[in-house]
């Protein structure tokens, strides 16, 4: 457990922190995390760089319907808000969203420096669950068509990586069909290992879509992969412009972000120690050589609840790999 | 050198088809535009060419691959107006540049229609929302028209034509079997979804161990819907009245649902209460014992109308029901009663099929039903994934009694019955696991008591007791039955089997016993029963049930040891039976591209019990004597059935389809004889190798078409059933076939105007006796036109009913006007039976009758009736 004095430069926040760095009991366990969580939010929002790039002027819900794994039909769901205006966009897990707005309010309510963390996390206002899975933002820039993925539990597995949206072939057909209302085009790209076929509205004319795909001449209502592991729908789509766009991942420089191989690799890594029982939601980024404590709960739900939740588990539309390839 | 520089220019005057259009976008102040799309389309069949983005400087860059000699450009950017242009390709080079003007035009919402039915794994989930219509009340209103799901008179759900196993709302089970009180009263506009879970296992811990094949639907209630329900109060002319109170609470912890009802106007708020209890048979295999009254008579009911058009009653009803979490587990307490009261007056003409020639005569009845029931049952459940308890005590009260008057052959002959029933019992289940086994415990024990009473005066059965010097009769039964059960199941799995062994114990014991008072001794003896029954039956059932992928195949294999004895003590005859019995049961069904296959076959031996046997008269009614004098008979029966569905859930389609061959083989035979004065007697017989066939095909088609709001339903039925009975002697082989069809079309004809219209057509052909034969068909053409605009409902139904055997075929009128104050309250008016059809000619026939009854309807009645939704 981390005491107040192995913190990073922590002069910004309360010392009271030292109440529960000793002995820590079950209550505290659980609060430990969602701590960390919120220290993590905390302290490197006030050292790293908020880079703001203007209020939204759109909002659109994303549906995310995937299959992490083998042999199972099971479909995951998952839900994204994409925020833009003219310039920038953010692709972001809807309960990460939610969970940061909360943790914002929180935070610039209680900017005393005297005031303790743990009053302040046991206010009133309770914060909202977080991410189960898929916890990941992605920030587009229009102009350069450069889409920066950051992997918000940042403290178990740092993984940000860039990628340019302008590089996708995608060759457009000629069919177009209706969806909710919008008049939609066929366009069809190869990713990675996948194919993918995306439908895009002139309607709108926004070059962006969902995840890290772009570059049409419409926003993208619908894509999928040819095998239906992964489909994204859009929703919901309405105006928004109280929401500003922040550019979150020149927050992370402290954290020396990892290339995708090295992140892949890392993931890799945290799998083989999670079916091997260890507790890897215990993790601790800057602490890496410690030795993880054993799990709990070890049943078939359990673990497939970590994985998806803390090893990027194939929920990821990854370049790098597919599902049933990668490990 | 200039051959080498020729040869380049010629290749790249080929590569040069690629044209190219460029230019900047600019705002209305001169500024680039960055990130607007532009796009070419070909002007003939405006397809999609090539496309840009434009850049930081507005700049775009269009290359056309094809040879074209014009194209239209179109640019679109956030917050501008559209641009068009249409660009000729021959002017090679020039920039083409775009000033766009701001638009305040906000971008359309996306208009997201919810798929009304979404599959996820074996649950599919149905969109309440999509399938409600203006006008439809309660859930069950919106339930029927679901693909793939039906509701029957009763109430009884099925889906692709097997009944469900578990009716939850919000994932728990309150009400049981009786679960038609809540989904003929719950508001459907508190209902977000119903979901069917295919292959139901109710009992958690047997979950992916036991597979089941029946599917069970849980009811999800809107976020926020706690406490729901509806009270309407009404009343009309002539002289009718309507009372009803329905509140229910559902939440995480309690869920509470009562009905109150007090009623003379011929809506039947009764139909659940006498509902089987159908999920205890597939838990237990055993039912609830229910009444089998062997005096008096019982209402007639008509094939024709729903019962609310004819059923002239008074009926109060209250039903309580309460479920809370207790412990680890839940509690649930359920109270029904009622006190219902009906009168019939029917005239009649009867024909008996006397030797060689048709008796006639002529009868008119006038009678007063009356019921007293009383249900109790408390029960406790613990359903986890670990572990699995539920114990079930109930007892129930019923109080039936009949007054008539017959008018027969110039006589009047009044007649009373009196018959009471009373049932007190217990069920428990406890699953445990042991290792890798499953044990499954079920504890059943049961009391029943009936006692029965019959008095008439006068009648053709008046001389029957040959030196009765009155003039009644008085007839008396009384029933007494003991039903015991224990069963344990030791369940296994290994890889894609499960088996299922199940040792079981049955142990039931019954008496009967029936006088005759004021006869005197010598006839005594005639008349007189006192039979006692006992039957002790150990059973073994080692089943496998085989699972993978596509294939699913079981096969109960029931090996019973059948030691039943019968004593008789008025003529101290005995009859045993030691035998043993085995009786297969077995299950496939194979998906086969979509389509779910499946096959069965059963075996079943039946063995005779009381009250089906009894050596002296009863006189079941003043023209009926019935005699069972026989040993233990058995009863052998084949059955095989094999069916498909089909469900396109993408297109809210549902097909399936259904045969069944059932071959009875019976050593005995019930033989009627009817003599002069039209008084049918009837006897039960042994008769060597006695069969029957019944053959059944069906098939359903439901089809619910999104986008043009459609409903298309069609279902046939064809049948055949054959069996032996002997009529004054002589043996007949009584052929019965029906050929039944409907088709039904429900679609909106213009904005709040909807049109539905069934065709339904049932054919009877029935052979009594080999020369006897009677056909009759019946039709009924539907036609509903509904119109809701705002707060205004209007209804008007009409059927036109023809029948082979009644003079005139007739419109039957209904109408209903509803006007809706807000969301929870609204009057509505209801006009029944307009043109005011006083009666009509009801034909049923038998093996010993045939019976032609003038039937009343319930007279033209308009009511009147507010509704407040809690």
């Amino acid at each position: 457990m981390l005491t107040i004095n192995q913190l990073p430069n922590l002069k910004a926040i309360g010392c009271d922190g030292h109440v529960y760095y000793g002995q820590p009991s079950k209550n505290i366990m659980k609060i430990t995390l969602q701590l960390s969580l919120f220290l993590f939010f905390a302290i490197f929002s006030s050292y790293g760089q908020v880079i703001e790039k203007g209020y939204s002027k759109y909002k659109g819900t994303y549906l995310h319907q995937f299959k992490p794994f083998d042999n199972d039909t099971t479909v995951y769901d998952c839900e994204y808000f994409l925020i833009f205006n003219d310039k920038f966009s953010s692709f972001d897990n809807k309960a990460h969203f939610e969970f940061s707005e909360e943790v914002d309010k929180l935070y610039s309510k209680n900017s005393k420096e005297s005031e303790s963390v743990y009053s302040m996390l046991n206010s009133k206002n309770k914060l909202p669950a977080e991410a189960a899975f898929n916890n990941f933002t992605i920030t587009k820039e229009y102009s350069t068509k450069n889409a920066i993925y950051v992997y918000n539990l940042g403290y178990i597995s740092n993984c940000n990586f860039n990628e340019n949206y302008g590089l996708l072939e995608w060759s457009v057909k000629s069919d177009s069909k209706n969806i909710n209302g919008y008049n939609c085009i066929l366009a069809t790209t190869k990713y990675g290992k996948y194919e993918l076929e995306a439908w895009f509205t002139p309607e709108i004319p926004v070059s962006d879509g969902p995840y890290l795909f772009g570059g049409l001449p419409g926003l993208i209502v619908s894509l999928r992969d040819t095998e239906n592991i992964h489909v994204f729908t859009l929703t919901e789509f309405t105006e928004e412009s109280t929401i500003l766009l922040k550019d979150v991942a020149t927050d992370r420089q402290g954290l020396h972000p990892n290339k995708p191989n090295q992140a892949m690799n890392k993931m890799k890594k945290l799998r083989q120690q999670l079916i091997s029982g260890y507790d890897i939601s215990k993790s601790n980024i800057l602490y890496p050589s410690q030795k993880l404590p054993r799990l709990e709960d070890a049943s078939d739900d359990n673990i497939k609840r970590l994985m998806l939740k803390f090893t990027l588990y194939d929920h990821l539309l990854f370049k790098y790999s597919k599902q049933n390839k990668v490990f | 050198m200039r051959n080498i520089l020729l040869v380049f220019l010629f290749i790249y005057s080929f590569q040069s088809f690629s044209q190219s259009i460029k230019g900047t976008i600019k705002n209305e102040k001169g500024e680039p535009i960055i990130g607007a799309s532009i796009i070419a389309y070909q002007l003939s069949t405006n397809t999609m060419l090539s496309y840009s983005i434009s850049n930081e400087n507005g700049y775009f860059d269009l290359s056309i691959k094809e040879l074209q000699d014009s194209v239209k450009v179109t640019v679109r950017s956030l917050g501008f107006e559209l641009s068009e242009k249409v660009i000729k390709l021959s002017d090679d080079g020039k920039e083409i540049n775009f000033q766009l003007t701001p638009s305040d035009m906000i971008l359309k919402e996306l208009e997201v229609q919810s798929k009304p039915i979404t599959e996820q794994g074996d649950t599919l989930n149905y969109n309440v929302e999509s399938f409600a219509k203006e006008g439809d009340e309660s859930i069950s209103d919106v339930l029927q028209r679901m693909p793939g799901i039906e509701i029957n008179d009763e109430g009884i759900i099925s889906y692709q034509g097997r009944t469900i196993n578990k009716f939850y709302v919000e994932g728990k089970d309150l009400m049981g079997s009786q679960y038609s009180i809540t989904s003929k009263n719950l508001p459907q506009n508190a209902v977000a979804s119903v979901e069917v879970l295919k292959d139901h296992q109710p009992i958690k811990m047997l979950a992916d161990v036991v597979h089941s094949v029946d599917p069970a639907i849980n009811i999800v209630l809107k976020e926020g819907v706690t406490v729901t329900g509806n009270a309407e109060l009404g009343g009309g002319a002539p002289y009718i009245w309507f009372a009803k109170a329905s509140p229910m609470v559902f939440n995480k912890k309690h869920q509470t649902v009562n009905v109150l009802s007090s009623s003379n106007s011929g809506q039947d708020e009764l139909s659940t209460f006498s509902s089987i209890n159908l999920f205890d048979f597939l838990e237990f295999g055993l039912i609830e014992s229910k009444p089998t009254f062997l005096l008096g008579n019982t209402p007639q009911e008509s094939s024709l109308f729903k019962k609310s058009e004819y059923n002239d009653h008074q009926t109060h009803s209250t039903s309580t029901n309460y479920l809370t979490g207790l412990g680890k587990g839940d509690l649930k307490i359920n109270i029904d009663a009622y006190h219902d009261t009906r009168f019939q007056d029917l005239s009649s003409n009867t024909y008996y099929f006397i030797p060689n020639d048709t008796l006639a005569i002529h009868n008119l009845q006038k009678s007063t039903f009356t019921n007293k029931y009383l249900k109790t049952r408390l029960t406790y459940e613990h359903n986890s994934d670990e572990n699995y308890f539920k114990n079930s005590f109930h007892f129930k009260v019923l109080d039936s009694k009949e007054n008539s008057q017959f008018y027969q052959n110039e006589e009047l002959i009044p007649q009373t019955s009196s018959k009471n029933f009373y049932n007190v019992g217990n069920k428990l289940t406890k699953v445990i696991k042991l290792g890798n086994s499953y044990y499954k415990m079920n504890v059943y024990a049961e009391y029943t008591n009936s006692p029965e009473q019959l008095n008439f005066k006068g009648g053709p059965l008046i001389n029957l007791p040959s030196q009765n010097t009155l003039t009644s009769i008085q007839q008396e039964t009384h029933q007494d039955h003991f039903k015991s059960y224990v069963g344990t199941h030791v369940i296994k799995q290994w890889k894609n089997l499960t088996f299922n062994t199940k040792l079981s114990l049955n142990y039931d014991w019954r008496q009967l016993t029936s006088t005759l008072p004021n006869t005197t001794e010598e006839d005594a003896i005639l008349y007189k029963n006192d039979l006692n029954y006992m039957s002790f039956i150990p059973k073994i059932s080692p089943s496998i049930d085989y699972r993978f992928k596509k294939l699913h195949f079981s096969l109960i294999p029931n090996l019973s040891m059948q030691l039943r004895s019968l004593q008789n003590h008025i003529l101290s005859e005995k009859s045993e039976v030691n035998s043993i019995v085995f009786e297969p049961v077995s299950y496939i069904s194979y998906d086969f591209l979509g389509v779910k296959l499946n096959g069965g076959y059963n075996f079943n031996n039946y063995f005779t019990e009381l009250p089906q046997i009894y050596s002296g008269i009863i006189i079941s009614n003043f023209n009926k004597a019935n005699q069972q004098h026989i040993p233990i008979l058995e009863t052998k029966e084949h059955f095989f059935n094999g069916g498909f569905g089909y469900e396109l859930i993408a297109l809210s389609l549902n097909i399936y389809g259904n045969y069944e061959y059932k071959l009875t083989n019976k050593d005995w035979i019930s033989s009627y004889v009817i003599n002069e004065d039209g008084v049918a007697f009837m006897e039960t017989q042994s008769f060597n190798e006695n069969t029957g066939v019944h053959q059944k095909v069906k098939g359903n088609f439901d089809w619910f078409l999104l986008g043009l709001k459609t409903t298309l339903e069609g279902d046939f039925e064809v049948g055949q059933n054959e069996e032996n009975v002997i009529l004054n002697d002589v043996a007949n082989r009584n052929t019965n076939k029906h050929l039944s069809w409907e088709v039904s079309i429900d679609f909106p004809i213009a904005k709040g105007l909807t049109f539905s219209s069934y065709y339904n057509e049932y054919i009877s052909n029935n052979i009594y006796q080999d020369y006897n034969q009677v056909d009759w068909s019946q039709k009924i053409i539907g036609a509903e036109l509904q119109f809701s605009k705002k707060r205004h409902l209007i209804k008007w139904i009409n059927k036109w009913i023809d029948h082979t055997f009644l003079e005139n075929q007739f419109l039957y009128v209904d109408f209903s006007y509803q006007y809706k104050f807000n969301k929870k309250t609204s009057v509505i008016v209801i006009g029944q039976n307009l043109l005011d059809h006083q009666y009509y000619n009801q034909t049923t026939m038998n093996v010993y009758q045939s019976n032609q009854t003038y039937f009343y309807l319930r007279p033209r009645q308009v009511m009147a009736k507010v509704r407040f939704g809690f």
